[in-house]
């Protein structure tokens, strides 16, 4: 009887422990990296709103993830990742709503900020928005997030050596991209 | 195929994404309450009431002749901007009536370039409206911040700032109180400008629009943005 009381007040403790810690953690994680996935997603996905529904989501699905993931690397791992993958549902769906592939759709807003880019850097914007989907994701995490190429890997499910390979080839192509504009 | 060059390529990506992030919009964040320098919001001071009608109030945004404007969050969590009467205006009854039209104006204002009115109650001890709240700073606070405006965003935001002032003559009313502390580029994205609170709106035929500082005094002359 006084044993089994013990094991449950342990138990409630160690499951108010995890969910204070997921709380706390979580905090700090969203204010300290909120705006930088928000611009990872913009970046990807081209569309303000689009980008925090997939940042929120990406929390929320660390807030039930917490309990395996536990250490604050790992999170952001998981996050950058969900980011990255909601970004990609989130253009996959607005390719099909449309029936057709489109490969860069700014909407009106975001076409308005890219008029106010200088000419240069907005060739460069317009070419990426022209490569394909995976080596614009390892440019932008390795030339705008500065991640290693083991963070992107980790980040994009893909090998070093695929990471790699994918960077160059994107930097080939966006290359080619803005030869053709100019 | 042209010549490759990774290193030239890898440096211009670089520089357009960091330009194409410095061009995005600031993000408010939904959940706590965007306060610290340079938000516009300070904290409530001993004065302050905590509570109006159903709202909460978080910090204050501004004061003037008519009352103080605060951040406030409904019962939903939603931030709005609560202008609440002064309390030596409330026994004053023409002032009553002023308020009550501004708010009947406000309502009659729609377009995405002004602040919706989402709530009011004139006839309240003390009578307050509730606007959507607009993060960000002002055009005026923007500009202290960083200085002129380069001419490709001056005409965004002239253009933007048209169609708000026609949407309020459509309505048949005049703002009569325009200035760059009442401009709001919208969370640092300099296109989704609002107008904060139309401060003493009233039929078109009464007054005059009394603009106090040209915008256009704020930013730089040019042309117009290559499109």
């Amino acid at each position: 009887m006084l044993e089994g009381t013990a094991t449950r007040l342990r138990r409630l403790r160690a499951r108010e422990n995890a969910g204070g810690g997921a709380d706390s953690a979580v905090s700090d994680l969203y204010s300290e990296h909120r705006v930088g996935l928000t611009r990872l997603a913009l970046l990807l996905t081209d569309d303000e709103a689009s980008a925090q529904d997939v940042v929120q989501d990406a929390f929320l699905g660390l807030y039930t993830a917490w309990p395996r993931l536990r250490s604050q690397d790992r999170a952001l791992a998981y996050l950058r990742s969900a980011v990255l993958n909601g970004s990609r549902s989130m253009l996959r769906r607005r390719r099909t709503a449309r029936g057709y592939v489109q490969p860069h759709e700014p909407n009106a807003r975001s076409a308005e900020s890219l008029a106010m880019l200088d000419a240069g850097h907005r060739e460069v914007v317009e070419a990426l928005g022209r490569i394909g989907q995976r080596q614009r994701e390892v440019l932008v995490l390795r030339y705008w997030a500065d991640l290693s190429e083991g963070e992107i890997a980790v980040a994009t499910g893909l090998s070093r050596g695929a990471v790699k390979s994918t960077a160059s080839r994107g930097r080939v192509a966006l290359h080619r991209e803005m030869a053709v504009s100019s | 195929m042209s010549e490759v060059d990774p290193d030239d390529t890898a440096e211009r990506l670089r520089a357009a994404l960091t330009a194409r992030v410095a061009l995005m919009p600031t993000l408010p964040d939904p959940l706590p309450p965007p306060a610290g320098p340079g938000s516009g919001v300070r904290s409530l001071g001993d004065t302050d009431p905590r509570r109006v009608a159903d709202y909460q109030l978080v910090g204050r945004l501004g004061a003037g002749g008519m009352g103080v404007v605060y951040l406030a969050r409904s019962p939903g969590g939603r931030l709005v901007a609560l202008k609440v009467v002064r309390s030596e205006l409330r026994d004053d009854a023409s002032f009553r009536r002023r308020f009550a039209r501004e708010v009947a104006a406000a309502r009659t204002v729609h377009g995405a370039f002004t602040a919706p009115v989402l709530d009011a109650d004139v006839e309240a001890d003390t009578p307050w409206l509730a606007t959507a709240y607009v993060p960000g700073p002002s055009l005026a606070q923007w500009v202290d911040e960083h200085g002129p405006m380069r001419a490709a965003q001056g005409w965004v935001l002239g253009a933007g700032l048209a169609e708000a002032l026609t949407a309020i003559q459509q309505a048949g009313l005049v703002h009569r109180d325009l200035k760059p502390s009442k401009r709001h580029p919208g969370g640092g994205r300099p296109t989704g400008h609002r107008l904060r609170h139309r401060a003493g709106a009233r039929g078109r035929d009464h007054h005059r629009v009394r603009v106090r500082r040209r915008v256009a005094e704020l930013h730089s002359a040019g042309t117009g943005p290559r499109r």
